[in-house]
C-alpha cells in the first residue's frame, strides 16, 4: 500500500502577525509543517512501520521555501516528496485552484490507497482544498480523525463531530484528515535528517501535472489586525442583573458563547 | 589593505576580513536548521518539563536524557562513520551545544559527552581503543568524563600529582591519586584521566568505571548547574590494561590543550545560546510588567539594556560562527589529506585556532554574564525569586567564566600566543603596520565602511602594542608576558577587533544577500562598535602608559593612543533603534 | 435577483442556531429569493417552519440514517440546480464535511468560516479570521455560484414570524456509489473527563476570591454549562484549595482559550503571563482597582458569589435556545 500525505508549510503558531504592504509579512517568521499535517505524516509513518504500508509520499503546493517542510517530513520517515508550484498560485483565496492542482498531482501519483492530511491549516483556516480534491478524485473521506485503523481494504476511524464522536468506516482509497489527538509526532533524529537529504524531492510545474490553473474564486481586498484591547467594559448594575447582561454581551457582542 | 586567508589562526590581526567567505548563521544548511528544530523540540518536550527533577540531581534521569540525545544522534556528529558515528561537519556539531544551553546543567553533561569526554579518544586514541569505545560513546551507551583537575592543580593543570606506573609484569598501568570537580563523575562509564608517568611525563589514560581501585566521591553542592554531576575520583593502585593509554607517554599536555580548544569554542556557543534565552525572557517580561501605568519595556533605561544585550549577543554569535566555519574548513582540509594523517591535520587545525577558541570562550561567557545579570535586573524582585526561570539561568551562567580554563587563563592564552607568534615572526606585524587604517575601504563594506575603519584602527592599536612588547622583550614575546595586566588588556583589544569585525561582516553579507534582517544587523553592529570603543581606548592608554614608562618610544605610543580614540557617535540614538526592533520581535532571536 | 440556498441543520424538530443565523444572513441580502435545504429525519416538519424565516421553497430529503458525506453532497447538488446560486451554511461538522465536495461538483468557489458578509452574488465580500484570529482578511468574489460557510455565533439571529408556507420540493435520497460510501458504526458519547486546560475553548478560573476549597464548587456549575476547563491562580493552589494541574500563569499553564472567566483573581503579572492571549477575558472581582480589569474585555465589579450563579443561569438559558 502507498500512502500520500498532503502538507502545507505555515507560520509557527507563536508567530506575531504583521501586515506589510497589504500582505501578511513573513519577515523573521519561522515556518513549519502545518501542525495538523504533522499528525498526518506521523500516522502514515506509523502505518508503514507496523507493516501496513510500503511507501509514504508527501506532497505540497508551495514555493521553493516549502521544500524545507517536505524535507522535514522526509526526515521524519517519508520516502519521497513532491512539490508543485507556479507563481500564479501565490495569491490568497484560491482554494478552488489549489484543489484542482492537488487533484492533478494526486492523479499523476496514482496508484495509492490512502490519502492523509491535516484537518485544517492553521494559517488560512479554510479546510477546503484536500476535501475538494477528494471529490474530484472520486474517493470517500473521514474528517477530523483522532483514531485510525487501516486494513482489509478499508479505514475505520473515530471522527469528531459537533459535541460527539463517531466510529466511521470507508472503503479504500480514501481521504482521512487528522486532528491533534491522533498521535504525537516524532522529531527527526540527526541520522534521519541526513538520510532525508538523499531522498528524492521532485518539483513539478503545472504543465508537468497537466493542469491549467484557471482564475481563483476569491481575491483578497483587505487585510487587518484585530483592534487592540482598551480595558474592560464594566457591566454595571446589581450583581444579578449585571450577570445576565454580561451573559448577553458575551453572546451577542463578543460572540464567544 | 590585504584581506586575510581564513585558515590561518590569528590571521585577523594582519588584514581585513573576506566578507564573502565568513561563515554566518544565515548560511546554515537546511539540514542544520532542521537539526536545530529537533534539538529545540527535544528541549521543550523532554528537558524543560523535568527541570525540577533534574535540578535535584536525579542521576537516573540525567543519564536517560543524555541517552536520548544519543538516540537523536547528537553525540555522534564528530565521530567518523567507521566508528559508527555520523562524521558530520563541525558547524553541525555546535548546533546542539547552543540550543541545549536552555537545559542549564544538563548542557554541562552533554558538553562533556560530546566535547572533552569524547575528543581525547577521538583525536588521539589508538584504532583498537577507538573500535572498542567510540561507538558506545557516540550512541551514549557509554557516558564519558574528563579528569584533569586536582585539588592542587586547577589552572595549573599540568601540575597534576596523580601518577601512573607500569606494573612489574609490564601488562598494566597502575594509577594513584585523586581528581576533583569531575563532571559526569556520578554516572560516567569511561573516564579520560591525566596522570604523570615517571613523575613528569604527563599522559592520558582511559579508565572504566568498574575498575578495582577506582572510586567515585560524593556529589559537590554547587552554586549553579545543579543538574550536572560533579564528583571527585580516587585511584588506589588502580590497574588498567596497558593498551588503555590515549596517545603516547608524555603527550598528555598536548591532548589536554588541544581538546580544550574545541571545548572552549563550544562553551562560547552555549553561552551565547543561554544569553539569547535571557534576552527573550526579559523582553517578554518587560512587555508584560506594568509600573507607573506603563509596560516597563517603554522605559529608556530598560530599553537600553535590551539593546545592549541584543547587540552583544549578535556580535558574539557572529564571531562564533566565523570561528566555527574556519575551524571546519581547516578540519576539512585535514580530512582531505585522508588516512592516518587526517587526525594529525585535525590536531594541527585545533592548535592553529587556539587564539580564536580562547577568545570565543572569554567573549561568549562574558556576554552571557552581562545578559543574565541584566535579565535579573529587568525582572526586578521577581528575578531574585527562584521560581522564575531567570534565577536559574543566572546561577547556571556563573560557571562559564571558570571552567574549561578560567577567563584569566584564557586571556593569557590569547595575548600570550599572539605575542609568541609575533616574536617568532609568524605574524608579521611590520608588514601589516605599513598600511594605514581605513585606506582603500571601498564600498565592499557597504553602509558600514566607518565600522570597517574602526576595526582597522583597533587592529592597528593591537599591532602597535604587540610590536612594542615584542621589541621590549628583545624579540621574545614571552618575556613581557610576565606582565599579566598587559596581557589582559591586549587580549581585550584583540577580542574587540574580532567580535566587531565579525558583527560587521555578517551585516554586510546580509545586506548583499537582501536578507530581511540586514537593517537590524547593521544597527546592532553600530551599537556594539559604540560599546567596545571606550574600553579599547582605556586599555590602549593604560598599556602604552606602562610600556612608555618602561622606555618604549613615546611617538609610537601617542600614535597608538590617537588610533584608539573612539569615533564620535550618537550611541543613545543607536541603542534606541535596536531596542525598538528587538521589542517589536518580542525578543525572539534572528535564527529562523 | 439572486437565489440563496440555505442549508438548514436541525435535530428532527428544532433548527440549529447557526442555521437560523444563516437564514438571517440570507434574508438580509436585498431582494433575494431564499430557498432552504433540509436533510434528515423530520425534514418535512422542519421545512414547514421555514416560511417564518422568509424561505419560499424548501428542498427536503427524508433520511433516516446518520450523517453521510455522499448523501448530503448529492442532496445539496440537486437543490442547487444549474443556475446562479449563493449557498449558505453554518460552519458545522456537517457543512465542513460536504461543502468542499459540493464546490467540486458544482465547479464553484467556496469560502469557509466567515464572520461578515456584504454585497450580492456577482460582488460578494466576506471577512474571515486567519492565523487563529490574529488577522482578518476580506475576500471578494464575482462568481455567480458560490458556497459560503458562516462561523457560528458570528451573525445575529433573525426575528422569526409571518411568511407563508414554503413550496416543498421533495428530493429522493441520493444514491451513493459503493466506493464513496462511509458507514457510521457507532456513535460515542462525549468525553466526561476534565477538559485539558491548554486545549480548552473556555476556561473558568478561580483565585483567592473564591474563599476556600468549597468556593470552587460555586464555579463548577458554570464550568459544566460552558463545557469549560477549570483554572486557578497560584495563590489558590498554594492555599491547597485546588490541585496544581489547574494553575494558570507564569509557573503554571499558558492558555489561550476563546473565553477566559477570572473569578476572584487579582490579575498579578504572573497570572496574566499565562492567559493574556485569551481571545475574550471576563473578570469578576469586587475590587475595581484589580489589575485584571486592565486586560479584561468585560468586567463586573461585585461579589462573585452573587454574580456567578446568576451568570450561570443566564448562560444556560442562552445555550438552551
Ligand atoms: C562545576 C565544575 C565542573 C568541572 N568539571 C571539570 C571536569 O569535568 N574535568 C576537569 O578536569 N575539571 C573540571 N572542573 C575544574 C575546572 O576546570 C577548574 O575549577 C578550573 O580550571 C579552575 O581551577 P581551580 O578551581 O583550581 O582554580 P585556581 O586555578 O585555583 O584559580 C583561582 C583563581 O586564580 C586565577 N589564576 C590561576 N592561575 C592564574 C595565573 N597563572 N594567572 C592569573 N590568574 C590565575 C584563576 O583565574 C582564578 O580566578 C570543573 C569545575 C567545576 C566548578
Ligand atoms: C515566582 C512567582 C511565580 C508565580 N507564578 C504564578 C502563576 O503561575 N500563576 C498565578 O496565578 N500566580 C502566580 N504567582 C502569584 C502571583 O503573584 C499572585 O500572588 C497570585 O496570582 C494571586 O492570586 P489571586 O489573584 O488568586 O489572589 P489575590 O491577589 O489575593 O487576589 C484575590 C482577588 O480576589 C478578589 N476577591 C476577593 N473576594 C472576592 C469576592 N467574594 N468576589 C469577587 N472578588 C473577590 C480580590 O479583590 C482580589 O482582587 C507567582 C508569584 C511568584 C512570586
Amino acid at each position: 500500500m502507498k500512502i500520500v500525505v498532503t502538507i502545507k508549510q505555515t507560520f509557527t503558531t507563536e508567530a506575531k502577525i504583521a501586515v506589510d504592504g497589504g500582505a501578511i509579512s513573513d519577515k523573521g517568521i519561522k515556518q513549519i509543517v502545518n501542525p495538523y499535517d504533522e499528525f498526518a505524516v506521523e500516522q502514515a509513518i506509523k502505518i508503514k512501520e507496523s507493516g501496513g504500508a510500503e511507501e509514504v509520499v508527501v506532497l505540497t503546493i508551495g514555493p521553493e521555501r516549502a521544500g524545507e517542510a517536505l524535507r522535514q517530513c522526509l526526515a521524519m520517515g517519508a520516502d519521497a516528496a513532491f512539490r508543485v508550484w507556479d507563481d500564479s498560485l501565490a495569491a490568497p483565496g484560491a482554494w478552488d485552484v489549489y484543489a484542482t492542482v492537488l487533484a492533478g498531482a494526486l492523479e499523476k501519483m496514482k496508484p495509492w490507497e490512502l490519502l492523509l492530511a491535516g484537518w485544517v491549516a492553521v494559517d488560512d483556516n479554510a479546510a477546503i482544498v484536500v476535501q475538494r480534491a477528494a471529490e474530484t478524485l472520486g474517493i470517500p473521506q473521514v474528517l477530523v480523525v483522532n483514531k485510525l485503523d487501516v486494513g482489509d481494504g478499508k479505514v475505520t476511524a473515530v471522527r469528531e463531530m459537533d459535541g460527539y464522536r463517531e466510529v466511521v468506516e470507508a472503503p479504500l482509497p480514501a481521504l482521512v484528515t487528522a486532528d491533534k489527538a491522533l498521535n504525537t509526532p516524532r522529531y527527526p533524529t540527526l541520522p534521519n535528517i541526513m538520510k532525508a537529504k538523499r531522498k528524492p524531492l521532485t518539483v513539478w510545474t503545472l504543465e508537468d501535472i497537466g493542469v491549467t490553473a484557471g482564475s481563483a474564486g476569491f481575491t483578497r481586498t483587505g487585510l487587518a489586525l484585530p483592534p487592540a484591547k482598551t480595558g474592560a467594559k464594566i457591566v454595571e448594575g446589581e450583581p444579578e442583573e449585571a450577570a445576565v447582561a454580561l451573559a448577553d454581551l458575551l453572546h451577542t457582542e463578543a460572540k464567544v458563547i | 589593505m590585504a584581506t586575510v586567508t581564513t585558515n590561518r589562526g590569528a590571521g585577523f590581526l594582519l588584514g581585513r576580513l573576506d566578507v564573502e567567505q565568513q561563515m554566518t548563521p544565515e548560511k546554515l544548511t537546511a539540514e542544520q536548521r532542521m537539526l536545530r528544530d529537533t534539538v529545540r523540540k527535544f528541549v521543550d518536550a523532554e528537558i524543560l518539563p523535568r527541570m525540577d527533577e533534574l535540578e535535584t540531581l536525579d542521576i537516573g534521569l540525567a543519564r536517560e536524557l543524555l541517552q536520548k540525545t544519543g538516540e537523536l544522534g547528537l553525540c555522534m556528529i564528530d565521530v567518523p562513520e567507521e566508528y559508527e558515528g555520523l562524521g558530520l561537519d563541525f558547524v553541525s556539531s555546535i548546533q546542539g551545544s547552543e540550543i541545549l544551553s536552555l537545559g542549564g546543567g544538563f548542557l554541562t553533561a552533554f558538553s562533556v559527552q560530546t566535547g572533552i569526554g569524547l575528543m581525547p579518544m577521538l583525536y588521539f586514541g589508538s584504532d583498537e581503543l577507538k573500535r572498542k569505545f567510540l561507538p558506545g560513546m557516540a550512541s551514549v551507551e557509554l557516558v564519558s568524563a574528563y579528569a584533569l583537575t586536582e585539588a592542587g592543580s586547577g589552572s595549573d593543570a599540568l601540575g597534576a600529582k596523580t601518577t601512573a606506573d607500569l606494573s612489574e609484569d609490564g601488562e598494566s598501568w597502575v594509577l594513584n591519586g585523586t581528581k576533583q570537580f569531575i563532571t559526569n563523575g556520578g554516572f560516567a562509564d569511561v573516564f579520560t584521566v591525566f596522570a604523570q608517568v615517571d613523575g613528569r611525563q604527563f599522559t592520558a589514560f582511559l579508565v572504566e568505571r568498574d575498575t578495582p581501585g577506582f572510586t567515585v566521591g560524593p556529589e559537590e553542592h554547587k552554586l549553579g548547574i545543579k543538574s550536572s554531576s560533579t564528583t571527585s575520583l580516587s585511584f588506589e593502585d588502580c590497574r588498567i590494561p596497558k593498551g588503555n593509554i590515549i596517545g603516547e607517554v608524555g603527550q598528555g599536555g598536548k591532548i589536554a590543550v588541544n581538546v580544550l580548544n574545541l571545548g572552549r569554542l563550544k562553551l562560547g556557543i552555549s553561552a551565547i545560546g543561554s544569553a539569547k534565552e535571557a534576552l527573550e525572557v526579559s523582553v517578554r517580561y518587560a512587555l508584560e510588567r506594568k509600573q507607573f501605568g506603563r509596560a516597563i519595556a517603554e522605559f529608556g533605561m530598560i530599553r537600553e539594556k535590551i539593546a545592549e544585550m541584543a547587540s552583544r549577543i549578535y556580535a558574539g554569535e557572529s564571531s562564533m560562527l566565523r570561528t566555527s566555519g574556519n575551524v571546519q574548513e581547516a578540519m576539512h582540509a585535514g580530512d582531505e589529506a585522508g588516512g592516518a594523517s587526517a587526525n594529525s591535520a585535525m590536531r594541527t587545525a585545533l592548535r592553529e585556532f587556539n587564539v580564536e577558541c580562547a577568545l570565543e570562550k572569554v567573549h561568549g561567557s562574558e556576554v552571557q554574564a552581562y545578559c543574565v545579570d541584566e535579565a535579573i535586573q529587568i525582572h526586578g524582585g521577581y528575578g531574585f525569586i527562584e521560581e522564575y526561570k531567570v534565577a536559574r539561568t543566572y546561577r547556571d551562567a556563573r560557571i562559564s567564566r571558570i571552567y574549561e580554563g578560567t577567563n584569566e587563563i584564557n586571556r593569557m592564552q590569547i595575548a600570550g600566543d599572539v605575542l609568541k607568534r609575533a616574536g617568532k615572526g609568524a605574524l608579521d606585524m611590520d608588514a601589516a603596520l605599513s598600511e594605514a587604517p581605513g585606506s582603500e575601504i571601498s564600498d565592499q563594506f557597504g553602509a558600514l565602511c566607518d565600522i570597517a575603519e574602526q576595526v582597522d584602527r583597533t587592529r592597528a592599536v593591537a599591532r602597535g602594542i604587540i610590536k612594542m612588547i615584542v621589541e621590549q622583550s628583545g624579540g621574545e614575546g614571552a618575556k613581557r608576558g610576565g606582565d599579566q595586566e598587559l596581557l589582559q588588556r591586549l587580549a581585550d583589544i584583540i577580542i574587540a577587533i574580532y567580535a566587531l569585525e565579525s558583527a560587521m561582516g555578517r551585516a554586510v553579507q546580509a545586506r548583499r544577500a537582501g536578507d530581511t534582517n540586514a537593517d537590524e544587523f547593521e544597527a546592532m553592529t553600530r551599537v556594539y562598535a559604540a560599546g567596545v570603543a571606550p574600553g579599547v581606548r582605556r586599555n590602549a592608554r593604560e598599556t602604552v602608559a606602562l610600556l612608555t614608562a618602561d622606555g618604549a618610544d613615546e611617538a609610537a605610543a601617542s600614535e597608538i593612543a590617537a588610533l584608539a580614540e573612539p569615533p564620535a557617535v550618537n550611541a543613545i540614538a543607536l541603542r534606541r533603534v535596536v531596542a525598538e526592533a528587538i521589542i517589536e520581535r518580542e525578543g525572539r532571536w534572528f535564527d529562523c | 435577483m439572486s437565489r440563496v440556498l440555505v442549508y438548514v441543520e436541525h435535530d428532527g424538530e428544532a433548527i440549529r442556531k447557526g442555521s437560523r443565523q444563516a437564514l438571517g444572513v440570507a434574508a438580509s441580502i436585498g431582494g433575494a429569493q431564499v430557498e432552504a435545504l433540509v436533510i434528515g429525519k423530520g425534514a418535512a416538519g422542519v421545512a414547514a417552519k421555514l416560511g417564518a424565516y422568509g424561505v419560499t421553497k424548501v428542498h427536503a430529503v427524508e433520511y433516516d440514517g446518520a450523517y453521510a458525506t455522499g448523501v448530503w453532497t448529492g442532496a445539496a447538488q440537486s437543490a442547487a440546480g444549474d443556475g446562479d446560486c449563493l449557498i449558505l451554511a453554518s460552519h458545522t461538522s456537517f457543512a465542513r464535511d460536504f461543502a468542499p465536495r459540493l464546490g467540486a461538483r458544482l465547479s464553484c468557489p467556496q469560502v469557509s468560516d466567515i464572520v461578515e458578509l456584504s454585497g450580492d452574488l456577482g460582488g460578494i465580500e466576506v471577512k474571515r479570521p486567519i492565523f487563529a484570529g490574529k488577522a482578518f482578511e476580506t475576500l471578494k468574489s464575482e462568481a455567480g455560484r458560490l458556497i459560503v460557510t458562516l462561523r457560528p455565533n458570528a451573525f445575529a439571529e433573525p426575528e422569526a414570524g409571518g411568511g407563508g408556507a414554503p413550496e416543498i420540493n421533495e428530493i429522493a435520497v441520493p444514491e451513493v456509489p459503493a466506493a464513496l460510501q462511509t458507514t457510521v458504526i457507532e456513535v460515542l458519547k462525549p468525553d466526561t473527563e476534565e477538559i485539558d486546560l491548554t486545549e480548552a475553548d473556555v476556561i473558568v478560573s478561580g483565585g483567592i476570591g473564591v474563599g476556600g476549597p468549597e468556593g470552587f464548587d460555586t464555579l463548577r456549575p458554570l464550568q459544566k454549562t460552558l463545557g469549560a476547563a477549570l483554572g486557578s491562580s497560584r495563590a489558590a493552589v498554594l492555599a491547597g484549595w485546588i490541585s496544581p494541574d489547574h494553575q494558570v500563569g507564569q509557573t503554571g499553564k499558558t492558555v489561550s482559550p476563546q473565553l477566559y472567566i477570572a473569578c476572584g483573581i487579582s490579575g498579578a503579572i504572573q497570572h496574566r503571563a499565562g492567559m493574556s492571549s485569551s481571545k475574550c477575558i471576563v473578570a469578576i472581582n469586587k475590587d475595581p482597582q484589580a489589575p485584571i480589569f486592565e486586560i479584561a474585555d468585560y468586567g463586573i465589579v461585585a461579589d462573585l458569589f452573587k454574580v456567578v450563579p446568576a451568570f450561570n443561569e443566564a448562560i444556560a438559558k442562552i445555550k438552551a435556545s
